[in-house]
């Protein structure tokens, strides 16, 4: 008898390699670390400021104000 | 299929909103004392064309262009960011302006001297930053020496500065005798429901200005949308590491030594300058900053002219050109 013998678990594992996965595709499994490591690396990570152009102009006046440049 | 690195650039955009705009917010109501004078109140400032942006990459240490910029009969505007003024300072040229954007808390202020160097706490990031390596030796000499400079020639500085600065930059500035104008960062789209941007404007109703995410880009824009130059040259403008840099000397290090470990070399990308054919290094933070300059250079009403020689930022609508080329033609020119 083996510790493994003893170890039935309690939920069923996704397969190592699914069905029709394509060869080097990530597994869910890795999919999800390679996220979760992402994410955690995004916590740690910004820039100075805030960024976004919405229109030709680089200059915003207000609801009211033109936007001359 | 997308790298580590690019995937996570593309992550940056929210992330930096997320971490930088109620912060920002918070720093224009503290900062309502302080407000005169507005970008807006430069956009009939001094006729002319040529542009000089002073930003704050390891080229400028490399290169040295200050060198070029003093024996030339530029009469056209030098543009610093505070990463850069001490440099310029300390070599005996004034900035007709300078500008600053990031609201951390206590960093930035040192760009200015910080007069509250003692009590600050233990941080290593100029140490580590090949930014400008004076800050790294003797670090309170340093401070002594750009708090005499700054309060020296402040009066002489106009200072374009965004309402999400943290206050201890504002009262520097303020104390120093530059003249300040104003711009809030347009941090999201004006039009959404909750929009940061159109409260930050409804609080204080200062312009907006796109930013480009750091000084650098925004002082180039600042160049050319509020100052109006259709010349703008770029020295000290990189955007990357240059070959060499020990990853201790890059910025978050140590976090993402911790983090990445045996895989930290997916967290660089790597850009060949086609001038000197050297590679440099982009992280996640320097790689958004290119694609978003990269995407603005093509709709700026301005040349742009970058003389850093080297660096990343290179590609359709960049002149890559050497700062002396460039004051020659453009010397004695407004």
């Amino acid at each position: 008898m083996t510790v493994n013998d003893y170890l039935k678990g309690n939920y069923d594992l996704a397969p190592a390699n699914p069905v029709g996965a394509k060869k080097d595709a990530p597994s869910p499994a890795t999919a999800s670390l390679e996220e979760e490591f992402e994410r955690q690396a995004l916590q740690k990570l910004g820039g100075s400021i805030a960024f976004i152009k919405k229109s030709k102009s680089f200059i915003w006046k207000g609801p009211s104000g033109d936007h001359a440049r | 299929m997308t790298t580590l690195a690019e995937r996570l650039a593309a992550r940056l955009g929210e992330i930096t909103l997320a971490k930088t705009a109620e912060l920002g917010v918070e720093n224009a109501r503290k900062n309502l004392p302080y407000l005169k004078r507005t970008i807006a109140d430069l956009e009939t400032d001094a006729p002319g064309d040529n542009a000089i942006v002073i930003a704050a990459g390891p080229s400028l240490h490399r290169s040295h262009p200050i060198e070029a910029l003093k024996s030339a009969d530029f009469r056209g505007l030098v543009i610093a960011v505070d990463g850069s003024l001490g440099y310029c300072l300390r070599n005996g040229v004034v900035p007709d302006y300078v500008v600053t954007v990031d609201p951390h808390p206590y960093r930035i202020v040192r760009w200015f001297g910080d007069p509250d160097f003692a009590t600050r706490p233990a941080d290593d990031y100029f140490r580590r930053q090949d930014l400008d390596p004076a800050h790294w030796k003797d670090e309170e000499r340093r401070n002594e020496e750009l708090l005499e400079l700054v309060d020296r020639h402040g009066a002489r500085i106009r200072c374009v500065i965004a309402t999400c600065v943290d206050p201890s930059v504002t009262r520097r500035c303020h104390a120093a005798g530059m003249e300040l104008y104003w711009w809030n960062p347009l941090y999201d789209d004006y039009d959404a429901a909750d929009s940061v941007s159109r409260r930050v404007f409804e609080l204080n109703g200062v312009p907006c200005m796109v930013t480009g995410g750091n000084c650098g880009s925004a002082a180039w824009i600042a160049a050319h949308a509020v100052l109006g130059r259709r010349r703008v040259a770029l020295v000290g403008f990189d955007l990357g590491y240059p070959p060499g840099t020990p990853l201790q000397r890059t910025q978050y290090y140590v976090e993402m030594t911790q983090l990445f470990g045996d895989r930290l070399g997916e967290y660089f990308s790597e850009f060949e300058h086609p001038q000197t054919g050297e590679t440099w290094h982009a992280d996640p933070a320097y790689h958004w900053y290119r694609q978003i300059f990269l995407q603005l250079v093509q709709e700026a009403p301005c040349e742009t002219f970058n003389c850093s020689q080297g660096g990343t930022v290179f590609g359709p609508g960049i002149t890559l050109l050497d700062f002396a080329s460039f004051l020659k033609t453009h010397d004695g020119r407004r």
